[in-house]
């Protein structure tokens, strides 16, 4: 191989990561990592330990600001505070056997002032409760805001592309 | 003793020429060309889908893979009966229904039998039915109505509604 081609190839490389990096910025990739990391929290392996399970409900409450909006209808109940947010979380892990999820989609776009940002995604929940398995798919909404240097979900909802109808009473 | 070195070279050698092949500029062409022509015919005109569920049955099975058309309605409106991929948040996990009905209708299922503009709409695909009752919806200019073919399930556990055109990424083909 020539020096030639070696340049090309490594100018072809450079011109990607610079690409790479430029779309992955600090702010970007400190989101993306407490994103992973709520995700992780959220679900629950069969061997998971009672310890184990209260440090992930805890990573997920404090995941979110003290004034989060958490709306997760049609799935949960309409509105969640924060405060119940570790003690729901618990109560799921202590319902199933194992929840795993998948991410897919997922798009960030961060304000201009850095201060926010805005998280879409769809995520798909592999549940496993009694020997019987549950597929959830759903879009999801999530704003992100910087406070004190870390960033918090300061509102996360379910995104519906379909608006389902009204039930005609029997 | 044998030196490994030159097998080991020649390895290396083989793997490169492997990749590379004879001109190395050629074949970085021909991987940016394919990169060029692969990833838009893939995203936007041939939209591969694999079903996850079984909202579609009989029609599609769980596990079943597909292609949807990106482009179609780019020339043409959605028609009730097309089969088409719905956006989530994206286009790698998308909804899969059929249009049951378009703009300016009034659509309602009422004890399982779809009804647009109040008349009844026979649905060949649909094996069996659940007593389906849901109030009606009027479809704005840009709005369809969809739901799967298998109406055995209870309509609350079935994703079904209105949907904005802008949602509709395609039509399945196979």
């Amino acid at each position: 191989m020539s020096g030639k081609h070696v340049g090309v190839i490594l100018l072809v490389i450079a011109v990607v990561g610079g690409f790479w990096y430029m779309r992955h910025d600090r702010d970007a990739r400190q989101i993306w990592r407490q994103f992973d990391a709520l995700v992780e929290a959220a679900e629950k392996e069969p061997g998971d330990s009672q310890v184990a399970l209260v440090r992930k409900s805890r990573t997920v409450q404090s995941s979110f600001t003290s004034n989060a909006v958490i709306r997760l209808s049609p799935i949960f109940i309409p509105e969640i505070e924060r405060r119940e947010l570790a003690a729901l979380v618990f109560y799921f892990h202590g319902y199933i056997d194992s929840v795993r999820i998948q991410v897919s989609d997922r798009r960030l776009t961060i304000a201009d002032d850095r201060q926010s940002a805005d998280m879409r995604f769809t995520a798909r929940g592999r549940l496993e409760r009694a020997g019987r398995r549950e597929i959830n798919t759903h879009a999801f909404r999530m704003e992100w805001v910087k406070h004190e240097g870390d960033w918090l979900i300061d509102r996360v909802e379910v995104h519906q592309s379909i608006r389902p109808p009204g039930r005609s009473p029997e | 003793m044998n030196d490994p070195a030159p097998t080991s070279r020649s390895a290396f050698s083989a793997l490169i020429f492997l990749f590379v092949g004879r001109r190395p500029l050629r074949t970085l062409i021909r991987i940016l060309l394919l990169i060029a022509i692969g990833v838009p015919l893939f995203k936007f005109a041939l939209i591969p889908v694999v079903v996850s569920g079984d909202s579609m049955m009989p029609t599609y099975q769980d596990g079943q893979f597909g292609f949807a058309n990106g482009l179609i309605y780019r020339f043409r409106d959605p028609l009730p009966g097309d089969i088409v991929v719905i956006e989530m948040a994206g286009r790698q996990t998308m909804y899969l229904k059929r249009i049951l009905a378009g703009p300016g209708d009034r659509v309602f299922f009422q004890d399982g039998t779809l009804m647009v503009n109040d008349q009844p709409v026979m649905e060949p695909y649909v094996i069996m039915s659940n007593r389906w009752r849901t109030t009606e919806e009027t479809l704005g200019p840009t709005e369809f109505f969809v739901a799967g073919d298998n109406r055995a399930m209870p309509e609350e556990w079935h994703i079904m509604g209105v949907v904005d055109r802008a949602y509709i990424a395609g039509r399945v083909l196979f």
